[in-house]
């Protein structure tokens, strides 16, 4: 092939110019740290990395969810302790005052004690979590229960339900797994609260037969009770369960999408080194090639 | 007879045609970076011998030499290679626009960054799920609606962005058509020329390379081709209608709407175009964009659907306002997707209570929320985020694509124009060469004037002297 002057300068220029392209790319992975700035310079790398955005987004949006639920079941689980504590006292009291041994006073004031314990029950059925009441369905700005004075005799005889009846509030632990946060408030404590009162009464009436019969109601309220804490609790272990879960799936993300869009450092810098080197040598050989001579520079 | 004054015009005839072949080597020389320059080449031949002329046949044996004389300027054309580079230029430059203006939409949409769709979308989501797990919290429902708010700004800006580039190339197509129109009659006019001079017996060289890099330009910009025709004229025609032929020149013209498509200004027919700029502008605008700006469109339409229709279920933070859209429905398009009025400012009353009078009830939240692993789109194929993730790609794509292609096409034009140039491009080391074996024959012929000279003083001072 005849070679001309001209075609040696567009050579040159050519390749100067694709290993400057080469230097310009490289220089982009090093310096922004990631593999890729646009869909177009890997469009299957930018689909799986935009894929795992959003899981990885959305899995923070569930952690998030559970950090909130498992809260909410550690305020239920210590409000049920309380309301078995509670319980346990009521009976306790209720057995001491159905006894033969005990007399009038005594009961009297084991049935003042019982009405405080009442009071401290409803309270604590009244339990709420951020500001939110718990056992109250999806009423959460409604305390559940409350007490009523039907004689106005200035003693509360009848405990009323407030809340919603059979409302499950449920929570989405990862996609497709939900499970129910709330423990029924009416289940729970109605029974509790008002074996409450049966029992206070009856000790005022200073009858034992009408006190024991009284226990009954109190332990069969308290296994109520007892029965909701187990289901929170088995509930709070799934949490934590599906929250373990979430956090490994979150760093397996964090690793798998930082291996698909960050720049792999070493690689990249060797390249660009290399790179270096070639661009300088086609510069120099660009430049011997345009400033060649020609058979004018020797004419004399 | 021989002559001896016929020594000196064979001598003559050699200094004047040893000028000429010198000329012609500076004009390679001072062309030798020219675009499109073919070299030439003074081509000698000898002069027409004769033979002696006599009353009794030959006076000498054989017929006599009149000295060189310059045949014609000679140009090297390879025009079988012309019309197969012409060919992979209008290709080439067809990807290179497609690359050019697609380019520009990548870097408008920017989806990799942080400001992409994919990312507001999935926080419009996680914008929900956050109200689901506490219904009752004013500042997550302002939250919401502000993500809301910035995922439907996201989707108009696109679509405006998007519209924008379309109608911007309207300035290419008018000023490619006008260029178009002025190289034709410019063609036409080289044309006359052309065949004027070759009429006369003359080779026009320099006005055929100047043609024929117009012709170059023209399928630069629209794929023309052209044949040149036996008396040297070109006829020059773009998607197999005509443009130039002889000195008739065939207009194109541009409508004036908002995106200008290009006809005949002769006929009316639109123009066909499948190669050069213009093949690239069209199929950018006319297609590619378009691609983008419907799945824009589905996704704002299905959008407002599925989250409208969850939403007019589900009652308001009073616990009884229900049946309200969350979503304009009215506007159910990219250019116009927005908050329905009822919401805009109303946090109040986003309804993320699947029962009424249930402050606590986060399930139509969460129902919205959930509608992110919903295949909603494509007839039930994808999510909306997969949806716009493969809009994403499908660019990308079509970038990379027409990026490869370009560099394909121009590196088969670049060695076609490598074996051009080898054959019609100026090498200074020939040129020198020729230029001192010219000037050797030139100072030859000089010396053969001064020897004739001496000679004619010969016989005219020193001839028939004797006795003086």
């Amino acid at each position: 092939m005849r070679i001309t002057q001209q075609l040696l300068t567009e050579n040159a220029i050519k390749y100067m110019d694709e290993n400057l392209k080469r230097l310009y790319k490289l220089q982009e992975k090093v310096a922004s740290g990631k593999e890729f700035q646009n869909p177009s310079d890997n469009p299957s790398g930018v689909a799986a990395v935009f894929s795992l955005r959003s899981t990885l987004t959305t899995s923070t949006a569930y952690l998030d969810s559970i950090a909130n639920t498992d809260s909410w079941m550690t305020t239920t689980d210590f409000s049920l302790n309380q309301a078995v504590q509670l319980a346990t006292r009521a009976i306790n009291l209720a057995r001491q005052g159905g006894t033969d041994t005990v007399g009038d006073e005594q009961r009297s004031s084991l049935a003042t004690e019982i009405d405080i314990i009442l009071q401290q029950a409803v309270n604590v059925a009244n339990s709420t979590h951020e500001g939110k009441y718990i056992f109250s369905g999806f009423k959460t700005q409604t305390p559940p229960f409350s007490l009523v004075d039907n004689n106005s005799d200035g003693q509360f005889d009848d405990v009323i339900y407030n809340g919603g009846v059979n409302e499950t509030i449920t929570r989405t632990l990862s996609p497709g797994v939900s499970i129910p946060l709330n423990i029924d408030g009416k289940d729970t404590f109605e029974a509790l609260l008002k074996a409450m009162i049966a029992a206070r009464d009856a000790l005022r009436t200073n009858d034992p037969a009408q006190i024991q019969s009284a226990i009954a109601p109190l332990e069969n309220a308290l296994q109520k009770v007892n029965e909701s804490m187990t289901t929170n609790g088995a509930r709070q272990r799934q949490v934590r369960l599906a929250k373990d879960r979430l956090e490994k799936a979150q760093i397996e993300l964090k690793s798998l999408l930082s291996a698909k869009e960050d720049t792999n450092m070493t690689e990249a810098i060797s390249y660009l080194q290399h790179q270096q080197t070639v661009y300088q040598t086609v510069l120099e050989v660009g430049q011997r090639a345009i400033s060649a001579m020609s058979l004018f520079d020797l004419l004399s | 007879m021989s002559n001896l004054l016929q020594g000196l015009n064979t001598a003559l005839s050699s200094l004047l045609s040893h000028q000429i072949a010198i000329q012609t080597t500076e004009h390679n020389v001072a062309n030798a970076s020219t675009p499109g320059y073919r070299r030439q080449e003074a081509v000698l031949t000898p002069g027409i011998p004769y033979a002696v002329p006599s009353m009794r046949g030959q006076v000498v044996p054989g017929q006599i030499g009149t000295g060189v004389l310059v045949d014609r300027i000679r140009q090297y054309n390879m025009e079988f290679f012309d019309d197969r580079y012409r060919k992979i230029l209008g290709e080439s430059k067809n990807w290179d626009m497609q690359t050019n203006v697609l380019k520009q939409v990548e870097a408008s949409l920017s989806e990799t960054s942080e400001d992409g769709l994919v990312a507001k979308l999935d926080d419009f989501w996680t914008g929900w799920q956050g109200l689901s797990d506490d219904p009752t919290n004013m500042s997550l429902r302002a939250d919401l609606l502000e993500r809301a708010d910035s995922l439907a700004t996201a989707i108009r800006w696109r679509y405006d962005s998007l519209t924008k580039i379309q109608k911007d190339q309207n300035l290419t197509i008018l000023e490619r058509v006008d260029e178009i129109n002025s190289v034709a009659s410019q063609i036409a006019r080289l044309n006359v020329e052309i065949v004027t001079v070759k009429a006369a017996g003359n080779q026009p060289n320099d006005i055929i390379d100047q043609r024929d890099q117009l012709i170059n330009r023209l399928s630069e910009i629209s794929g023309a081709s052209a044949s040149i025709q036996e008396n040297g004229e070109a006829v020059v025609s773009i998607g197999g209608h005509a443009l130039v032929i002889g000195a008739t020149t065939f207009k194109l013209s541009a409508t004036s709407s908002n995106l200008s498509n290009i006809y005949w200004e002769a006929d009316g027919q639109a123009l066909t175009i499948n190669r050069g700029e213009l093949a690239g502008l069209f199929a950018a605008r006319d297609q590619i964009i378009p691609n983008i700006i419907n799945g824009l469109n589905d996704l704002a339409a299905n959008l407002v659907s599925t989250v409208n229709s969850l939403h007019t279920q589900g009652y308001a933070a009073d616990g009884t306002t229900t049946n309200l859209n969350f979503f304009d429905p009215g506007a159910t398009s990219a250019a116009d997707i927005r908050l329905s009025s009822d919401i805009d400012g109303h946090p109040e009353n986003i309804a993320a209570a699947e029962t009424a009078n249930s402050p606590g009830d986060g399930n139509m939240a969460l129902k919205i929320a959930l509608i992110r692993d919903q295949a909603v789109m494509s007839a039930g194929k994808e999510t909306i985020n997969q949806y716009y993730t493969r809009k994403v790609a499908e660019l990308g794509i079509s970038i990379s694509h027409a990026e490869t292609y370009t560099k394909d096409r121009q590196a088969v034009a670049d060695s076609l124009d490598q074996l051009r140039e080898a054959v019609s491009g100026v090498n200074l080391d020939e040129e020198a060469a020729n230029l001192i074996r010219y000037q050797r024959a030139f100072q030859a012929a000089t010396r053969m004037v001064s020897v004739i000279d001496e000679m004619l003083d010969k016989i005219i001072n020193g001839m028939g002297v004797a006795g003086r």
